[in-house]
């Protein structure tokens, strides 16, 4: 039973798929580079100021991981659209965010180390959607 | 002759039943805990839009996602017969239950676009306790049967697979980063960038990211020594199964490798940051009388002092 448990967890490494409950875990494996794109949502004031969502907002998760993961499948699914209404929904239910009139997804290239320490200059930008808040 | 008695001692010892019986509390307790923690993402996963649907592992034989209500009772389910695996109620029922339900709402919730690794080891511990005879000490279960159960082979290789299991995840993921990351990972600058590409996610998603994450940015050469130990500590693991001095070593470092982990990306693995991961590398069944012995030390001196 021992070995054939340690063949099966091992059987990965081999065909390196990356499943449940079996894994490559390639979590923090590649070699990241200091520049990253980043996919996002966020909001628009009447003005044309950004502001910044939240995380239940953009992904109706508290976990940034999943939020990311979320976004991504739906630029690589090309249903960016979608996911734009389903936030504007969201945000429209959401009284601290009254001032969010439109909501833009795009996707970020940043310098993530420049960035965290505060000294990132403009990202280049790709917008995906935007869709309106209707309250 | 005696080289395989000793193989046999080493992956199926002979162990009493506390060991294995503790090892389901711990086990069980944690998985529910967790489960009822994070009970409204489990329920929330019903509401998800199909066309993000990406099922793995067993849930790969539906070829849609489960209704709602399905998705509610099967989380639901899951946490009640963690309770009675807990206590040891007929454990020969929930155990199993459990362990196949834990397996798949796990499945389930890495099935929509992102596989959630610090589940994959709660799920693989799940099912050792969940098949194996854990309920025939410290449970409810016990307490109706007798003779009361003896040391045996049964009650120390369950918990020696789990060990073993333990140490194996750890080595795949070290293999992961020298076949993937390379040399590369190793020099700090790429853990640098692991730290800054988890807060400026945790930024741009309206998050909060850690206080330690923008003094590191600066200073890449600090996280050399912990990038180059940690996929030394990876690639050790099976070390750790020596036990003594080796495991000592491994379970702190290890722990500690967590911990960092924690503290810069707050990324949280909770299972082997609370101990549950490490568990099976001891000899559990002296954790409850230990616990008993601190509890009443602690109880004396303010008794003493009224």
């Amino acid at each position: 039973m021992t070995l054939i448990t340690v063949t099966a967890l091992l059987w990965p490494i081999v065909s390196g798929a990356d499943s449940f409950p079996l894994s490559t875990y390639p979590m923090y494996a590649t070699a990241r580079p200091r520049q990253g794109s980043l996919v996002t949502a966020v909001g628009l004031d009447d003005q044309g100021r950004e502001i910044r969502l939240s995380l239940a907002l953009i992904g109706s998760t508290d976990d940034p991981l999943i939020a990311e993961s979320l976004l991504r499948t739906a630029v690589r699914q090309e249903r960016t659209g979608r996911l734009c209404t389903e936030i504007a929904a969201r945000t429209a239910r959401d009284a601290q965010r009254h001032e969010v009139i439109d909501i833009v997804v795009l996707t970020e290239l940043l310098d993530l180390v420049d960035l965290v320490a505060g000294t990132a200059p403009p990202s280049e930008r790709t917008v995906h959607a935007t869709c309106a808040v209707r309250r | 002759m005696i080289r395989w008695t000793r193989l046999a001692d080493v992956l199926a010892p002979t162990a009493p039943p506390e060991r294995l019986a503790t090892f389901r509390v711990l086990v069980t307790g944690f998985i529910t805990a967790y489960l009822l923690v994070r009970l409204p993402v489990f329920l929330a996963l019903g509401d998800n839009h199909p066309s993000r649907f990406e099922p793995v592992g067993v849930i790969s034989l539906l070829n849609q996602p489960l209704p709602s209500t399905a998705v509610k009772l099967v989380a639901a389910a899951t946490v009640v017969l963690g309770g009675a695996a807990f206590v040891g109620f007929r454990f020969s029922l929930s155990g199993p239950l459990f362990a196949v339900l834990v397996l798949a709402v796990f499945s389930y919730r890495s099935s929509w676009g992102q596989i959630l690794w610090f589940e994959h080891l709660m799920a693989l511990h799940g099912a050792v306790v969940g098949f194996s005879p854990a309920a025939d000490a410290l449970s409810l279960d016990a307490r109706r049967s007798s003779p009361r159960a003896v040391a045996h082979v049964r009650y120390g290789w369950p918990v020696r697979l789990a060990a073993i299991i333990t140490v194996t995840t750890y080595l795949i993921a070290g293999v992961a980063k020298v076949r993937i990351g390379g040399l590369d990972w190793v020099e700090g600058e790429s853990l640098r960038n692991h730290i800054a590409f988890s807060a400026a996610r945790t930024e741009v998603l309206g998050g909060f990211s850690s206080p330690l994450a923008k003094p590191l940015m600066n200073l890449p050469w600090v996280l050399t020594v912990p990038a180059a130990g940690s996929v030394l500590l990876e690639l050790a693991a099976p070390l750790a199964l020596a036990g003594g001095p080796l495991r000592r070593v491994w379970v702190v470092a290890t722990w500690s490798m967590h911990a960092l982990i924690a503290a810069s990306m707050f990324v949280v693995f909770a299972y082997p940051l609370y101990g549950i991961a490490f568990a099976p590398l001891y000899r559990l069944e002296h954790l409850g009388p230990r616990i008993v012995a601190t509890t009443r030390s602690l109880r004396r001196p303010a008794r003493s002092s009224r």
